[in-house]
């Protein structure tokens, strides 16, 4: 089971999970009118390394403004959590339109998801006091949120954090994924 | 002491025996075999997340209709009902171009 931290840090921090988060899909200008496509993600984790973090806040901060923005950064990185049932079936991405492929629980496929043994895939079983079901975070399909932005949407949306060995966890299979090589 | 989730799931059991009513276990609510006995206690004892899930024939929107006057929305999306979902927006630039 999974250890959390339920106090909100002021700053966006490594291990947060942030409700309803977007990613901008595209934005459009045509003929006068502005289309614009987001995704709303229910849960997020954020996976940017924590020192980082913490640089671009201090930096930022009207006490130690720097004199440089050497330490800002653009994006934070975040990855979405899917309920652990839905991912079973298939089925996280139904509203979507994306059927995804099923892993039977029973079988090695679904031991392996759950004992965190596929690369793609992180399961966290979170405690009782923790408003979420077993999720998995799905590695794959990380993206970018502004700073800023993520910092004024977590003070309202904030479930809590994972606790400094379970994020470390979460960031090192991370890396792991992103650095794979692939041989034919 | 129950909290308001747990006694409303007790009555949502309850009512369900006493009607003889089979849709708790046709909409996935709850697992294995509409046979087995599965007592409120059970139920409820269990973390209730564990039972809310969804049959590969059943839509999330499905159970979560089944389930919305039985459940405040954020318990729905405690109980695992919420899905990334796309937001469409158009909007009128008033100056035309950027």
């Amino acid at each position: 089971m999974v250890r959390v931290r339920q106090t909100r840090l002021a700053r966006v921090a490594q291990g947060d999970i942030i409700r309803n988060v977007e990613y901008v899909e595209h934005v459009i200008e045509k003929s006068g009118y502005l289309d614009i496509s987001r995704i709303r993600f229910p849960f997020v984790v954020v996976l940017t390394q924590d020192c980082d973090l913490e640089q671009d806040y201090r930096s930022r901060s009207l006490k130690n403004k720097s004199s440089t923005s050497d330490k800002h950064l653009l994006s934070v990185l975040v990855a979405p959590l899917y309920n652990l049932e839905h991912i079973y079936s298939g089925e996280h991405l139904s509203q979507l339109g994306q059927t995804m492929q099923k892993i039977e629980r029973k079988r090695t496929s679904g031991g392996n998801l759950r004992n965190n043994e596929t690369p793609r895939y992180h399961h966290l079983d979170f405690e009782p006091t923790v408003q979420l079901p077993p999720s998995v975070i799905d590695f794959k399909h990380y993206f970018s949120v502004n700073v800023s932005q993520l910092k004024k949407h977590k003070k309202k949306e904030f479930i809590c954090q994972l606790a400094d060995l379970y994020r470390e966890d979460v960031s090192q299979r991370f890396s792991s994924f992103l650095a794979r090589i692939g041989l034919p | 002491m129950k909290n308001a989730s747990q006694i409303k799931l007790e009555n949502l059991w309850n009512r369900s025996l006493m009607q003889n009513d089979s849709s708790l276990f046709d909409a996935g609510y709850i697992k294995g075999s509409s046979e087995t006995a599965v007592s409120p206690a059970s139920l409820i004892n269990q973390q209730p997340g564990a039972y809310l899930t969804t049959k590969s024939s059943r839509t999330p929107s499905v159970v979560k209709e089944f389930l919305k006057d039985v459940l405040k929305p954020e318990e729905l999306e405690r109980y695992g009902m919420g899905k990334p979902e796309r937001i469409h927006v158009r909007a009128k630039l008033i100056h035309g171009k950027s």
